[in-house]
């Protein structure tokens, strides 16, 4: 990443230490149930993505700052819909906090780039929008384009969006429902573990 | 570590069945049952204990990004006050004329979005608690700050409506608690709907933290470093000394998230976030001069 203003650099050291501290976490939370990393795919996934959402027939996230927080954005708001989701299904409280925690850390970073792309406007601004618009078709909706006045992604009475495990996945297999979907975009060959493939 | 292995084993086994099980069919939020904890560790704290807990923090947000976005009060507006039985609301001690004078276009959106979600939340809880909801207790919005200023070494007072830099630095003191406090209270709610309803505030609570962090870190090292000496304030009065983080840059990192060494955000008990609302105070203080209202207090 051709990094040239020290605080966005910052921001993507802040924010890669976090998500690595999550893979370690959650890693050692698992102990010996834990997946192994499925194959990721940051390329091409990111050239269809950009072809979906309107944005032109390729998309490089590394290609400079304003691309990096593109990228990041497609991800973040994503979390927070996925970890709010699952909240209601662990059973322990342990598990509950410890996920409450993680939702609310993808949240800040969540807000972070949001309240950067509005400070950003103009093309790239434009582009994070058609990607909203994009995991919204795939999502089930729950997205609030971002704006100055719309820095939180919420709902009307001001709670954030959440999404089945579906949703994220029609979202990360950028192939939107409906029909059962095990693979694509993020994830050419799939998630590992139990929740794999969409069920409608 | 083994303890957690069993439980996300038994997450695993049980998933659904006991989600299902626990959820109220299509009843609308208003109406739920909001029970009493069942389980052999329950606290004695039920559901609406901690949503009126959450209410009485929301009272004061709401309050003052509505002062500092319109000048009004929340009543003022229009957004009920009373308990649910009608018992009358308490009074906002406040300088004369708080409205900030922005000249970011772009933060003053951020102010109005911030207040519109706080205020939402305030009603979402009164209508969720309904006949339950406690009225808002007497709030300080004038020399709680100049107590924290002291507290935190910034000088003799604090004025967070006198500019921009000083809204954001008053917010901050809000935002993070608001985050530990819902992280806190996640894992002593009974019924998951609420526990749903509860992790979504969570997480704009988190979205506002997040964005104001980030404005203070783009403010400076005169507005980090007042953050962060917020930051430890509100460690050395909640009685750890060690579960809040400052803003600025470490090893290379900013520090916009304030999370701990696994990046999950920290959380606090009702008793660690009394201790912070109140300034130190035992039964009330700082922003609640007499105290919160309802049964955590």
């Amino acid at each position: 990443m051709p990094f040239v203003t020290p605080a966005i650099q910052q921001y993507a050291v802040e924010i890669a230490n976090d998500e690595l501290a999550h893979v370690r976490f959650l890693r050692s939370a698992l102990g010996t149930a834990a997946v192994p990393r499925p194959a990721i795919d940051l390329t091409n996934s990111f050239n269809a993505a950009a072809m979906a959402a309107g944005i032109g027939s390729t998309f490089n996230p590394f290609a400079s700052e304003d691309a990096f927080i593109v990228g990041a954005f497609t991800f973040e708001d994503v979390g927070v819909t996925a970890y709010h989701g699952a909240a209601g299904l662990l059973t322990s409280t342990a598990n509950l906090t410890a996920a409450a925690g993680i939702m609310a850390t993808e949240a800040y970073h969540a807000a972070e780039i949001r309240t950067l792309l509005a400070q950003l406007g103009g093309n790239y601004l434009t582009y994070a929008n058609q990607i909203s618009a994009l995991r919204a078709a795939a999502g089930g909706g729950n997205e609030v384009a971002v704006a100055g006045n719309a820095i939180v992604a919420a709902d009307s009475n001001s709670i954030a969006f959440d999404r089945t495990t579906n949703q994220v996945l029609n979202i990360v297999y950028l192939t939107p429902p409906p029909g059962v979907v095990k693979s694509g975009g993020f994830f050419p060959d799939g998630l590992n573990g139990t929740i794999t493939a969409t069920t409608n | 570590m083994e303890m957690m292995e069993k439980e996300l084993e038994s997450a695993q086994t049980s998933g659904l069945g006991r989600r299902a099980a626990l959820l109220l069919g299509g009843a609308a939020v208003a109406s739920m049952a909001l029970g009493r904890r069942a389980s052999a560790q329950s606290s004695g704290v039920t559901d609406t204990d901690i949503l009126n807990f959450a209410l009485n923090l929301e009272y004061v947000e709401a309050q003052f990004y509505t002062l500092a976005t319109t000048g009004k009060t929340i009543d003022q507006i229009g957004i009920g006050i009373t308990s649910g039985s009608g018992a009358a609301g308490g009074t906002v001690t406040v300088k004369a004329n708080p409205m900030v004078p922005f000249s970011t276009p772009l933060l003053q959106q951020f102010a109005q979005e911030t207040a519109t979600d706080e205020q939402n939340h305030v009603s979402f809880l009164r209508t969720t608690l309904s006949t339950n909801a406690v009225a808002m207790p007497n709030i300080d919005l004038m020399n709680s700050f100049n107590a924290l200023a002291q507290a935190a070494g910034l000088g003799s007072s604090f004025d967070p409506f006198a500019s921009e830099t000083n809204f954001l630095l008053g917010a901050f003191i809000f935002e993070d608690v608001g985050v530990t406090a819902y992280h806190g209270a996640a894992g002593l709610i009974q019924n998951k709907n609420v526990l749903d309803k509860a992790a979504g505030i969570l997480a704009v609570e988190a979205y506002h933290a997040g964005s104001i962090r980030l404005r203070i870190f783009q403010a400076g090292t005169a507005a980090e470093s007042a953050a962060t000496a917020i930051a430890t304030t509100r460690a050395t009065l909640d009685g750890t000394g060690n579960d809040d983080v400052g803003v600025g840059v470490s090893n290379g990192a900013a520090t916009i998230v304030d999370a701990d060494q696994n990046a999950l955000a920290f959380s606090r008990s009702t008793t660690q976030v009394l201790r912070i609302v109140y300034g130190g105070g035992a039964s009330g203080g700082a922003f609640f001069p007499n105290g919160l209202n309802g049964t955590i207090k």
